[in-house]
């Protein structure tokens, strides 16, 4: 037991793409089945040494879904297709998720992008059914807008005002 | 921006100021902004949407055209910050644009390849143009892997999953056929009828004048009555009222015009002057304009709505189309020639006599290519009390202008016809109060719930977006409305602000519409509601019958309007044409019944204006009718 509990405290180094590092406990690290697997083939020892390189994912996406695992890391474990059929059925989300999945567009999509690579099944269901809600009832132009634009920045801001200026004031 | 009474807080380059004609795109946001002065003001701490969500979203430049439409606004401390925030973004932006004027980035100034730009390039920014583009190409639905945009569309219903198939060529193939056909008649797939009409609405909502039919499940126009298909009729032919309650409303209230209404008055509405918008585009009628069949008489329904300070009041018309036995009475052959005239006859009336003329405006549309004609109800001048009592039924009258100790009516109606002459033409408006916006808890909204429409509240990510999705908030009007009673002096309420653009009244009140002996004084100006016949020659062949019903109590039965006619015109009218027409000497000389002709002027033009408060020869004769 007190294996386990030291084990599940060991501080694991995750270093996004961007080269920024973040320190994780390894239960949490270990919410996602690509860095359990590799903890597993690595041995205890070296993943203590080295950082793990996440190079699919930069820096803010690496501390938001750290956050989400942080979250749920007293989850019970992912089960079998039995959950898989209960969860295609539902699109409800927690409301902490719910709040968690509150992010801009962009974010949202690299979120499930980086659950996606690092085999976070859970994060990638939420992830999912925030999109599908975001969908549903949207018709065909109204998705289109939303799938395709997203947030204006002040340049797109600014370049839509000189459109403006020109088409519409004299 | 002159003459604001409030001085603006942070100043506004003057190039920012610019056309809002396509405000109403920003419904929501306003609202939101306004709930968040309404917050400020009643000294409440600041909700996190202006904090969070304010510039993750499309919100920036909207805010911009917004605040500019609404200075008032930036009393807020959390406004004028966010305000503040976006005029430093400007400066911050245009600063870095004067760097790169000094040191400009050479790559910016090649041409796109493939462009326009690369014969005539002018140097001008390249960036401006694209910078709308996502910073992350990866990071879009679009873009997503197959695995997880399948996992996706799985967890989505079929008819969203189907639009979003629809929604742009790289879906359509990426999702392949498999969810639009889902819809696809042809295919094996059998859909549920309530799945097939979701999607229809989320097709609707696409198109101005299309609806989504209800009962054919079908996308088609109001006016175009689908092919009779079995098993399925469609409302617009087939649909009979069982009580004088139960109008027809048609379910695309949830339709794009209702929702730009809302729209259109939640951006003009609080600090502006014009409080109600009156939906007159082609598409509103869509709402209703189902002709009925009927035992003996043809109705024909019609509603318009308008909003009056946040609430959609409904006006339901339904006129009795001058058919007597299903055959047109002689008064209405002889002016609907005239009617269809339209080229010598700018409007004519359906009926001559003066009290009717105020009542009813007739016009023939030119372009329209089948046999139908619009009657125009003049509102504003068509009720005064002493009319009304005049040429309105005891019944329908009481019901307008209730004695004290009556009973409540189960709802008001006005209804009319002519008592002079053989013209039948009945009408009667219903008003109704369908609330206003809010999350369905609003007690003026709990009546309007019906079973196979729930009311959509907003959802989490939604609240305080307020009509940005607008149409969770106009689904709540059910697909029958007459469900809440309302006091009879509740719908007098309604009725007079449906007509005087002022609701609820104690607000017009407020703000001075008082007006001595009327409270609520019609506007100066009056408008016109729209009110379509058709089907002129119907080949119901229904007996006449002359049915006492004056002691029903409510509307049910409609039958009745006919039995105030005097059986001897009927036999006339049975008559054929040109018997008929010989023995009423029916000329353009004399379009006058006997014993009406002093009452105009000598030239027999209708047009011509009438002498004025002409008493009417024997008064009790038109309250004498039975409805």
């Amino acid at each position: 037991m007190a294996e386990n509990k030291d084990k599940a405290t060991q501080k694991i180094t995750l270093t996004s793409n961007d080269g920024s590092s973040i320190e994780v406990d390894r239960c949490v690290a270990e919410r996602s089945m690509l860095i359990k697997n590799l903890i597993d083939d690595l041995g205890d020892d070296s993943v203590a040494t080295q950082a793990i390189p996440i190079p699919n994912v930069n820096d803010p996406v690496l501390r938001k879904v750290v956050e989400w695992c942080e979250k749920h890391r007293s989850d019970p474990p992912q089960s079998t297709e039995e959950e898989n059929d209960s969860r295609k059925k539902t699109t409800d989300i927690e409301e902490w998720d719910q709040k968690f999945m509150q992010v801009d567009q962009e974010m949202l999509f690299e979120i499930i992008l980086a659950a996606n690579y690092l085999d976070i099944k859970a994060l990638l269901d939420v992830g999912c059914k925030t999109v599908a809600n975001m969908i549903k009832g949207k018709s065909p132009r109204r998705s289109a807008r939303r799938s395709t634009s997203r947030t204006t920045s002040p340049r797109g801001l600014l370049s839509l005002w000189s459109f403006f200026r020109v088409s519409f004031i004299p | 921006m002159a003459g604001n009474p409030y001085p603006h807080p942070v100043p506004v380059p003057a190039d920012w100021i610019m056309d809002a004609s396509n405000l109403e795109q920003h419904v929501g946001l306003y609202v939101a902004l306004e709930q968040e002065f309404q917050r400020w003001a009643a000294g409440l701490p600041s909700s996190d949407f202006i904090e969070q969500e304010f510039f993750d979203r499309v919100a920036t430049f909207s805010l911009i055209k917004l605040v500019l439409l609404n200075e008032r606004m930036l009393q807020s401390p959390h406004l004028r910050k966010a305000f503040a925030r976006v005029v430093e973004e400007e400066d911050a932006y245009r600063a870095e644009c004067a760097a790169e004027a000094l040191f400009p980035n050479p790559w910016l100034n090649l041409p796109l390849p493939h462009s326009a730009s690369m014969s005539n390039h002018t140097g001008m920014d390249i960036r401006s143009s694209v910078s709308i583009a996502p910073s992350n190409p990866r990071a879009a639905l679009a873009e997503m892997p197959n695995e997880i945009l399948e996992q996706i569309t799985k967890l989505l219903p079929p008819e969203a999953a189907a639009a979003l198939a629809q929604t742009c060529k790289k879906f359509n193939i990426r999702l392949g056929d498999c969810y639009i056909n889902r819809f696809n008649p042809t295919t094996n797939a059998y859909p549920t009828s309530e799945e097939k009409f979701r999607f229809l609405q989320l097709l609707e909502r696409d198109t101005v004048d299309l609806v989504a039919c209800s009962e054919c499940r079908n996308l088609h126009r109001a006016y175009e009555v689908q092919p009779f298909k079995w098993p399925v009729k469609c409302a617009a032919r087939q649909y009979k009222p069982k009580s004088w309650n139960d109008l027809y409303v048609a379910d695309p209230f949830n339709t794009y015009n209702v929702i730009r209404a809302w729209a259109l008055h939640m951006v003009r509405g609080p600090g502006h002057p014009l409080h109600s918008v009156e939906m007159q585009t082609r598409g509103l009628q869509n709402i209703v304009a189902a002709s009925v069949d009927h035992e003996h008489s043809r109705r024909v329904h019609s509603v318009t709505a308008r909003v009056v300070n946040g609430r959609l009041l409904v006006r339901e018309q339904l006129v009795l189309a001058p058919f007597v036995n299903g055959k047109l009475t002689g008064w209405s052959i002889r002016f609907l020639a005239r009617v269809l005239q339209y080229d010598r006859y700018n409007a004519i009336t359906v009926c001559p006599h003066d009290l009717f003329k105020k009542l009813v405006s007739c016009e023939y549309d030119p372009d329209s290519n089948r046999d139908e004609f619009n009657v125009k109800v003049v509102a504003s001048s068509a009720f005064s009390k002493r009319i009304a009592k005049s040429i309105l039924p005891g019944k329908v009258y009481h019901l307008l202008y209730p004695p004290p100790g009556q009973m409540a009516k189960q709802s008001m109606s006005i209804g009319s016809s002519c008592h002079h002459c053989a013209t039948d033409l009945g009408l009667a408006a219903q008003y109704k109060d369908m609330g206003g916006p809010g999350d369905g808890s609003d007690k003026n909204m709990d009546g309007w719930k019906y079973n196979s429409h729930q009311i959509a509240l907003p959802s989490e990510t939604q609240k305080g977006i307020g009509l940005y999705e607008g149409s969770c908030f106009v689904k709540a009007i059910p697909f029958v409305a007459g469900r809440a009673r309302k006091s009879d002096r509740e719908s007098f309420k309604i009725w007079k602000a449906y007509e005087d653009d002022a609701y609820p009244p104690q607000l017009a009140m407020e703000q001075g519409v008082v007006d001595g002996k009327n409270k609520y004084r019609p506007p100066d100006s009056s408008y016109l509601l729209p009110v379509t016949f058709r089907n002129y020659f119907p080949n119901s062949n229904n007996d006449y019958s002359d049915k006492d019903s004056s002691d029903k109590d409510n509307f049910e039965d409609y039958d009745s309007c006919e039995s105030h006619i005097d059986p001897v015109v009927i036999e006339r009218l049975f008559a054929p044409l040109d018997e008929w027409s010989a023995t009423m000497e029916m000329d353009d000389k004399e379009p006058f019944p006997p014993g009406l002709r002093e009452r105009y002027p000598s030239t027999g033009d209708l047009n011509a204006p009438m002498r004025e408060e002409a008493p009417l020869q024997n008064p009790q004769s038109n309250i004498a009718g039975g409805w």
